[in-house]
């Protein structure tokens, strides 16, 4: 803290009475004040979100799960292999854990121990 | 004996599209010998992936693990993770433009391991840029173009952040 307020003196004539009555206050700029001195919390990004979910946007628009679509030429950014290699993968993944398939789990479970016999036996 | 689970993904969840392909890959030997040894095996005709299909997951899955590592540090609530979340980005894209020169480290899948073996044991192999499959090329290529346009620059309160934070002064990085 002692650094922090000793940049915002040095640099910009900010004193310690300045930030009191920042943080004290409710308005928004206050809050800001105190979120960006004490680090408690990410700041959102303007006119998107916060900077996990942004990160959420890119992977799924990468992988072509997202598309976006432009007037008078529908879809622009598609990516058919992408998409049909997660959806394959999804629905391999839901076919064995589903509920209805306890069977499958357990036999896999099974083969699960085999295999570890196996892989210790020989390496 | 510990035996992982195979795990779907929330719709919301970042982290969960990787964590479904890491416990996928882990148990790649047990998932391909029962569809093609169990008495059912052909309810999962249909499901059951080639092995080029699982070179493809293997890829998928290493370039995950690398923005994996962002959505992971901007979850952490400290003052230094504040500062330095540009930074996380930046380096993260970097990573994935790097990967035309460095090459890619991808799981081995024709390699044999045990389904409980840790992820970061697993037997590796590093590809260039030319010997990934096409599809991961143009993943690579679409990934950096999301962070431009997601990430384009530091937002004010990022900045005002890298400003205060001592390091930075220090080490004259602004």
């Amino acid at each position: 803290m002692f650094y922090v307020l000793s940049i915002l003196c040095f640099r910009y004539d900010i004193t310690i009475d300045d930030v009191r009555r920042g943080v004290n206050d409710t308005t928004s700029a206050a809050l800001k004040a105190g979120t960006t001195i004490s680090g408690g919390r990410q700041p959102k990004q303007k006119g998107t979100t916060c900077q996990m979910h942004a990160q959420e946007l890119v992977v799924t628009h990468a992988l072509g799960l997202r598309t976006r679509k432009k007037r008078g030429f529908g879809v622009v950014d598609s990516f058919e292999s992408g998409r049909l290699l997660r959806e394959r993968v999804k629905k391999l993944v839901s076919k064995i854990m589903d509920k209805n398939q306890r069977a499958a789990s357990k036999n896999i479970r099974n083969i699960a121990k085999e295999l570890c016999r196996w892989t210790s036996s020989n390496f | 004996m510990d035996v992982i689970k195979l795990l779907i993904p929330n719709e919301t969840r970042v982290s969960g599209v990787f964590t479904m392909y890491e416990s996928l890959l882990r148990s790649m030997r047990c998932v391909n010998n029962y569809c093609y040894r169990s008495a059912e095996s052909n309810l999962y005709e249909d499901v059951v992936l080639t092995e080029a299909e699982w070179t493809s997951v293997a890829e998928t899955y290493a370039l995950l693990k690398i923005t994996n590592r962002l959505a992971m540090t901007s979850q952490i609530d400290n003052i230094d993770a504040n500062c330095f979340s540009y930074f996380n980005v930046a380096k993260t894209r970097d990573s994935l433009v790097m990967i035309t020169e460095m090459g890619l480290n991808v799981l081995d899948v024709s390699a044999t391991w045990a389904p409980t073996l840790e992820p970061s044991l697993i037997p590796t192999v590093t590809k260039g840029y030319h010997q990934l499959e096409l599809a991961t090329q143009t993943l690579i290529g679409r990934l950096v173009k999301e962070y431009d346009t997601y990430f384009p620059f530091p937002d004010s309160d990022q900045i005002q952040m890298m400003l205060l934070h001592p390091v930075m002064v220090w080490k004259g990085l602004l």
